[in-house]
């Protein structure tokens, strides 16, 4: 060997070795278990920059930089979790979370849906974390009856969700808020209310019933007070909730939503032709808003009004083409028209759909969506 | 509508009438519950714990002579391990009516052995020998007893290939191939078993150790057909039968030729998945057309707890119209045949819907207690889960059954005054109806959850005249499940099916019972077997019982095709 030679061997022995991918990855789970975040951190980002294809290293990246509450760059490296785990539900529930606290509310929204959508291998802490960041969004952007199946698995799940009776007021009282935004005159409101829907929501009926009657007797003339408990009074078995029902749409006549539930519990009782009267009320509030449509598309079938109830189903279907009920509505009309091809039509539309929502998660879970 | 009810009518819509005397008011039937007095001593508590959604869908039972001196006995069949409190006994129990009102129970003698959770019960001849069979259901594994003629009983299943290993519930025997044999058609419930790993908590919330499901979390099972090799042996047909790879959550059940053409057809209710209406293609295969005959869903397109159903000319126009009940705030439906296998509902308009809407209900049948000549209705309620007033505070476990009383094609809960027996709230379940006194009015079996069984003999109902009807076929098979006989009394006809299974859980009396009002004598009776052999038997006097046996009529009318 000739000195030049030997000095270069001797200068790259003196030199460390660049680490591999095993001592990194390894190095970044004993940070990582003993809770040096930074340096698991680093070690991770080494590891990966060796081995792209590495998920796991993917998805403890993210993790810990969520939390360290670096939620961009979090968000970044759970997006590329997904790329090569796209149906790994935990990963888009992490990045819906991520996207919720950056007040991306509509990007959490999708992820976390579809995150909870593909299952998240009974992990009920972060079911409860998906559950809850879902809801908490739907409410502050105001998708209320959207929010209410999370907020049933939430208070079933864990009632004592930090944030969950909060929302669940605001919710009821249409209030696009988050929990911790809820204003100082409307506190108390917005709690003996929550208190009393999540009570609802957790099939605890007793207690919601005390709650209810508390809250009627400080905010007696609250529109959205009594429309809470005429749904709660009508769900548990009496029928006094359509006069609450009807009392809210007196204390606040363009109470969509209050004439809707008026119309599909009377089309459930058959009665049509009040159905109609409340329905029609909502479609003039209303008429782009399928539900109404949809109801009283029913309840002109029921009276004999094929084409008027036709029309109205069809409209319908066409506001939301998923709507699976309403392609039901429409299918047993244009049987009753004698229009058979047209019924098996939606027949199979309105089975597609039907299986595809029996398959869900949310009815899985025991909990309706809002109705049709 | 009772005599008298008919006469208020008309004299409130005629003005004065001057009523002669011997229409003086006529106090309507009631119903008594005679179980103590009968010695019929029956019922299991609820066992908090893993099994108590299996007891407390329980309640399964009826009437059968098994013994062929002509008179209903009782089999009741339970659905916990658990002994009989107040007797000690476990398990199934027979009781043999002794003809005087009274019962003996007799099961040991009878050779009913082995301890499972049973369901339902299902009673026919499956081999012709003239002597009743008898399938019970159960949760794992189903028995068949075959009637040995000399007082007992043999189990056959492990012989006679009828092997359901999963939740059995309401079930059925009828003749699908029409090759003059019995058939059996099980429907099965969900998949349930505490003692698998992992499984023991079950998708139910446990509220005081009591649980409160969501059927909707539990994976459905399909129902099974066993085809009857004339052999005493069956297979398993349901996948040739294309009903193999449906998947339900079946309740009750009820075999009838429902669209007239011959060949019967069945229809299987299910808990929170959408019923299913399976037509007979008449070449050993049906087709579920339950979507398109509008009884798979609510009107709203969602799935129902369904539970129980029967089969029943409800408005007099010859084709059998359908119950279903319903859990609470669904209210029970009566889907009303309009031909060519089209049903509509009319559970509102004729009163049921309402009536029922607060109420789970469970087991139902039609049956004419006044013998006025229609029918009226008896339905079982009582909420499947115990905790449910917690959860639900207007909702109630136990409710009194329900009697509605047909006024012209609209139907009315007399049931408060129609006895004590019918103000007293149960957890009911399963509801038989049969004559066990042989007096020419409907008794009632209700059976019930974590209580007593209840025999509710009617009194009074035979202050109107009535027929009774033993169908035998020969070339259809001897119990002619799935005839149709039509009864002209008084300037009136009536048609009734022998349907196979209906209610929940539970067998009826075999014969048809006819109310006939003020008929001193039937001017003619038509029967349609299930072999569609039509005959036309003479008039008769009215309250008797009469038995028809196939090919016997004086003058056989020519088959009807099919």
């Amino acid at each position: 060997m000739s000195p030049f030679a030997l000095l270069a061997l001797l200068v790259c022995l003196a030199q460390p070795l660049p680490e591999g991918f095993e001592t990194l990855s390894a190095r970044a789970a004993a940070a990582r278990a003993a809770g040096r975040t930074e340096e698991a951190v680093g070690a991770y980002r080494g590891a990966l920059a060796l081995r792209a294809d590495w998920d796991e290293g993917w998805w403890y990246l993210g993790a810990l930089l969520y939390e360290s509450k670096r939620c961009a760059e979090a968000n970044a490296a759970f997006e590329r979790f997904l790329a090569l785990k796209p149906d790994a539900g935990p990963g888009w529930v992490m990045r819906g979370v991520c996207a919720f606290e950056l007040r991306d509310f509509s990007s959490a929204i999708d992820w976390l849906g579809k995150g909870t959508g593909l299952g998240l291998g009974g992990n009920t802490e972060l079911q409860r974390v998906a559950r809850s960041r879902l809801a908490f969004a739907l409410v502050t952007t105001g998708q209320f009856e959207l929010a209410i199946p999370s907020l049933t698995v939430l208070a079933r799940l864990a009632p004592d969700t930090p944030g969950l009776v909060e929302a669940t007021g605001l919710a009821l009282l249409r209030l696009p808020l988050l929990p911790s935004e809820v204003p100082a005159d409307r506190r108390d409101l917005v709690e003996r209310l929550g208190r009393a829907g999540r009570d609802h929501l957790a099939r605890r009926g007793e207690e919601a019933a005390r709650g209810y009657a508390g809250v009627l007797a400080a905010y007696p003339d609250e529109p959205w007070v009594r429309y809470a408990h005429g749904v709660f009074l009508l769900r548990s078995g009496d029928e006094k909730g359509l006069d609450e029902l009807r009392r809210a749409v007196q204390l606040k006549p363009d109470n969509v939503t209050a004439h809707l539930e008026i119309a599909f519990e009377l089309l459930t009782r058959r009665d049509y032709a009040g159905a109609r009267e409340s329905a029609t009320k909502a479609v003039e509030l209303a008429p782009a808003l399928f539900a109404g449509r949809n109801a009283l598309g029913r309840a002109l079938v029921e009276l004999g009004e094929l084409e008027a109830g036709i029309r109205e189903l069809e409209e319908a279907t066409r506001l939301a083409p998923e709507s699976y009920e309403t392609h039901f509505a429409l299918a047993r009309a244009y049987a009753r028209a004698g229009r058979d091809a047209d019924a098996a039509r939606e027949r199979a539309l309105f089975t597609e759909l039907e299986e595809r929502q029996r398959a869900s998660p949310d009815r899985a879970a025991g909990t309706e969506p809002p109705r049709p | 509508m009772t005599v008298p009810r008919l006469l208020l009518l008309a004299g409130g819509l005629l003005g004065a009438v001057t009523l002669p005397a011997q229409t003086a008011p006529v106090p309507p039937p009631t119903y008594v519950d005679v179980s103590e007095k009968a010695g019929l001593v029956w019922g299991r508590g609820l066992v908090s714990g893993d099994w108590n959604l299996v007891e407390t869908m329980g309640g399964g039972g009826g009437f059968l002579d098994f013994d062929g001196d002509g008179r209903l006995d009782v089999y009741l069949v339970s659905s916990s391990l658990e002994p009989d409190p107040r007797t000690g006994r476990k398990g199934d129990s027979l009781f043999r009516n002794n003809g005087d009102g009274t019962f003996t129970e007799v099961t040991e003698r009878a050779g009913i052995r082995g301890l499972r959770r049973g369901m339902g019960l299902a009673v026919g001849d499956y081999d012709g020998d003239g002597r009743p069979d008898m399938y019970v259901s159960a949760h794992g594994s189903g028995v068949l007893y075959h009637n040995e003629g000399d007082g007992t009983f043999r189990d056959v299943t492990a012989r006679s290939g009828v092997d359901n290993r999963l939740w059995g519930c309401s079930t059925t025997f009828l003749d699908y191939d029409r090759d003059g044999r019995l058939d059996l058609f099980v429907s099965n419930y969900l998949e349930f078993d505490p003692t698998k790993p992992g499984t023991s908590r079950y998708p139910c919330e446990l509220i005081d150790g009591y649980p409160f499901c969501t059927i909707l979390r539990f994976e459905g099972q399909p129902s099974v057909l066993y085809r009857n090799r004339g052999d005493g042996t069956f297979e398993d047909a349901s996948a040739k039968a294309g009903i193999a790879s449906l998947v339900g959550k079946g309740m009750g059940v009820v075999a009838a030729d429902l669209d007239d053409d011959g060949w019967i057809d069945v229809f299987q209710t299910n808990d929170s998945a959408p019923n299913f209406l399976f037509r007979n293609l008449g070449d050993g295969r049906f087709r579920d057309v339950a979507l398109e005959a509008e009884v798979a869903f609510d009107p709203s397109g969602r799935t129902t707890g369904a539970m129980a159903t029967d089969a029943e000319d409800v408005n007099g126009d010859g084709r059998l119209d359908l119950l279903v009940t319903n859990f609470n705030s669904q209210g029970t439906f009566l889907h009303t045949n309009a031909g060519g296998m089209r049903f509509v509902d009319r559970g509102a308009i004729v009163g049921l819907s309402m009536a029922t809407f607060k109420h789970s209900s469970f087991g139902a049948r039609f049956l004419d207690y006044d013998n006025d000549g229609d029918p009226d209705l008896f339905i079982a309620a009582g909420h499947p889960f115990a905790p449910v007033a917690k959860v639900w505070p207007e909702i109630r476990y136990a409710d009194p059954p329900f009697l509605f009383e047909n006024e012209g094609g609209r139907f009315t809960n007399v049931a408060a005054d129609r006895g004590e027996a019918l103000r007293v709230s149960h957890g009911g379940r399963g509801v038989a109806v049969g004559d066990y006194d042989d007096d020419g009015d409907p008794d009632v079996l209700l059976i019930c959850v974590g209580e007593p069984v209840r025999l509710l003999r009617n009194d009074g109902g035979n202050r109107g005249s009535w027929l009774g009807v033993r169908l035998v076929g020969t070339r259809s098979g001897r119990d002619a499940i799935g005839a149709r006989v039509s009864v002209t009394a008084g300037g009136q006809t009536q048609v009734r099916a022998r349907v196979g299974g209906a209610s929940y859980l539970t067998a009826s009396d075999p014969r048809l019972l006819f109310g006939l009002g003020r008929a001193e004598r039937v001017d003619a009776i038509e029967v349609r077997w299930p072999s569609g052999h039509l005959e036309r038997f003479p008039g008769t006097a009215a309250s008797r019982y009469v038995t028809l046996t196939e090919g016997t009529a004086p003058a056989a009318a020519p088959a009807k095709a099919p």
